[in-house]
Parts: structure tokens; C-alpha cells; sequence
């Protein structure tokens, strides 16, 4: 190799290695660049009241003000979607900068009042993460609040009193400070792309778009 | 010169590692015969008496087996797929037998093919560890200890099955 080969191959190495650590901590808030699924048009922040965990009233679009916040509709009594997203996000969460992971709020909305108590959601969301926001209302409320996201209603699989199944939407829908949701998190999405996303969600400045 | 371009290149592939998901290397957990299971994870019980399992299996033989039923003394085990239909509800719908064809590996894994546990005795607690039995056509019984970890711990172990 030349010597100024060997310059050029090493500054793209370099330039490789800067890039490799720009993307774990993504300082540049284009949202062509998120790794969520991009919606073609932006959702306006949903407008409701639940309960939460504490058996208090809970103003979404209020107490979420400022925050981005991960809004997602499931039940305890799923093994594998609802855990696995809520302990994705945990995970990321806490490897995050403080400053960066204490502006997003999580919200989980239950799908299966009939079995998911207060208390019942609170000890579940503690498995993941206690700041974790759990709230609770009837099914036709819920319902209500998936179909002003544009989302189907949940629907219960099985005949049992206590024994069946709930089929629901199951992305995340990430609202940003703009109090709309630009983007949602599938199932399957995966800890990089969360890692990858929240930072640019937290300091994206969608107005200019 | 060659060394330190090199250095910086394993240097990109340490940075990739740690940004990307970990692959590590598989584990067996049990065999017998020509089927042989790996990375098989029992999560714990974020709900009291709800959880899952999960495992890769591998057919060394020339023929295909079907994985017929998965039990365990801990409570119900029901084997299940992952399915969103047309209007976008997604939900589990039991697996009347696994096919694992020959000479190839079939992975249970978080958003696709998994076993749901439910109706615990008590709940799984990481750290703990459960037997399981799985019933294979041709195998016919394989029982073996799966390891008892968060919902963290086994998403971290195993990555997220990927939709797209």
C-alpha cells in the first residue's frame, strides 16, 4: 500500500468506527432514520380517561404532556407479545442516560378488564419497570380509545369464564411532544431499534417538518 | 500500518456487537436420538400464574418429526403461533404439531411459536428451573430442567423473532 493509501484506508476505518457510534446513540432526529414503522399520516395524541394502578383517575393526554410517551394495549394474562414488548422497552430504558430515559412515559392500557384488577396489572408492570403507568376501564371505553387510534378493537378467544385468550393490536404506538404519534413499534421490534429510536423521538423537533 | 487497520476494523466489530443484538452461541439443553434442544428458557411469571417456554429443536435424522405436546408439572402447557389478521388483531392460536423437518432446526421464540404456561401452582421465579416434557412423534418422550429467567434475561438471550 501506498502511503497515502494507507491514510485513506484508515481514515475510512475511522470514519466506519464514528459512524458505528453515532447509531448506538443517534444524535441526528431525522425521522426518515427511525427504525419503527413510520405512519403515513401522523395520529393526534388520543384524548381519555382511565384509572390507573392506584385507583385514581388518569388524564392521558394531560399527565403524558411533554413526555414522549409509548402507549400500548395488551393484558397480564399474555405470555409472549405483551411481556416481551414491556420488557424490551424496561431493558432499554435502563441502559438509556437518565436524562434521556426519565422523558418517556409508558402507558399500558388493559384490553381484559374483567381479569385485570388494579392490582393485578400493578404487580405485573412491576416485573418490568414500577414507573410503568397501568390503567384500567371498561371494554367499551377501550374500545372507544383503539378506534380513535385508528386501531381494531380487542377481541376475547374461547368460551371459559376465567380461561381465553385476547386478540388485540399489538404495536406500540410512541406519541412525541408535539402530542402526536408519528410512528409505531410492532411486534417483533427489538431492543436496538428501541435503543436506536427513543433518543431521536425524545429530541426530535417535528414542527419544522 | 496492516495491524492497526485491522485493529480498528475488530474495533468496528466489537462496536457492532455491542450495538446490535447478542448471538451468542446456542446451548444445548437436552438430546436424545436424532433430536437434539437448545437455549430452552422458561421466563418468570410477570402475572402470577401465567408464563413461557421456549427451545430450539434440531432433527439430525434423514426424516422429519413432529413435536406433538409440550407438558409440565408446573401447570397447563399449551404450544401456540403468533397470527395478526387482515384488520390487525394479533393473537395466539394453538399448534396442532410442530413439524421439524429433517435435518433442520426449528426455533420457539418470542413473537412467533412459543408454549404458553398457564394455571401455575405457584409462580416461576428466576433463578428457579421446571421439568418439561415434549412428546415427539418419532423421539417419543424427551424430559429435561429448563432454567428460570426474567422476561429481560431471556429476550437478551434469545433476540426478538423479527417480523419484517
Amino acid at each position: 500500500m501506498t502511503p497515502i493509501l494507507r491514510k485513506a484506508a484508515l481514515a475510512a476505518a475511522l470514519a466506519t468506527v464514528a459512524l458505528s457510534v453515532a447509531s448506538c446513540g443517534g444524535d441526528s432526529p431525522r425521522p426518515g432514520e427511525l427504525h419503527g414503522a413510520v405512519l403515513p399520516a401522523p395520529l393526534p395524541k388520543a384524548d381519555f380517561t382511565l384509572t390507573n394502578t392506584a385507583g385514581e383517575p388518569f388524564a392521558f393526554r394531560e399527565e403524558t404532556q411533554g413526555y414522549v410517551t409509548l402507549l400500548f394495549f395488551g393484558y397480564t394474562s399474555c405470555p409472549d407479545i405483551c411481556p416481551v414488548h414491556m420488557a424490551n422497552i424496561a431493558a432499554v430504558l435502563r441502559k438509556l442516560p437518565p436524562q434521556t430515559a426519565s422523558r418517556v412515559k409508558v402507558v399500558m392500557v388493559t384490553v381484559d378488564p374483567e381479569r385485570d384488577t388494579p392490582e393485578r396489572l400493578r404487580t405485573w408492570l412491576n416485573a418490568f419497570d414500577p414507573s410503568f403507568v397501568g390503567l384500567t376501564g371498561s371494554t367499551e371505553e377501550v374500545n372507544g380509545i383503539l378506534r380513535s387510534l385508528m386501531l381494531p378493537p380487542a377481541v376475547k378467544q374461547g368460551e371459559g369464564e376465567t380461561d381465553y385468550l385476547m386478540g388485540h393490536a399489538a404495536q406500540v404506538i410512541a406519541f412525541t411532544t408535539d402530542d402526536r404519534a408519528h410512528v409505531v413499534y410492532p411486534s417483533g421490534t427489538r431492543q436496538v431499534d428501541w435503543a436506536h429510536d427513543l433518543p431521536l423521538l425524545v429530541e426530535a423537533d417535528w414542527r419544522s417538518e | 500500518m496492516k495491524q492497526r487497520i485491522i485493529g480498528v476494523a475488530a474495533l468496528v466489530a466489537v462496536l457492532s456487537y455491542a450495538c446490535g443484538e447478542r448471538q451468542p452461541e446456542r446451548v444445548l439443553t437436552a438430546s436424545k436420538g436424532h433430536i437434539a434442544i437448545y437455549d430452552a428458557v422458561a421466563t418468570a411469571s410477570a402475572a402470577p400464574d401465567v408464563s413461557s417456554l421456549y427451545f430450539t429443536i434440531a432433527n439430525a435424522a434423514t426424516s422429519p418429526d413432529t413435536l406433538i405436546a409440550v407438558s409440565t408439572a408446573a401447570g397447563t402447557a399449551s404450544l401456540h403461533t403468533v397470527v395478526t389478521d387482515s384488520s390487525g388483531v394479533t393473537s395466539m392460536r394453538p399448534l396442532v404439531g410442530l413439524v421439524i423437518p429433517a435435518g433442520a432446526s426449528v426455533g420457539l421464540a418470542p413473537g412467533g411459536y412459543h408454549v404458553m404456561l398457564t394455571g401455575l401452582r405457584r409462580p416461576l421465579v428466576a433463578g428457579d428451573s421446571i421439568f418439561i416434557v415434549l412428546d415427539l412423534a418419532r423421539a417419543n418422550l424427551l424430559r429435561f430442567r429448563v432454567p428460570v429467567l426474567t422476561y429481560t434475561e431471556m429476550v437478551e438471550r434469545l433476540g426478538t423473532l423479527d417480523h419484517e
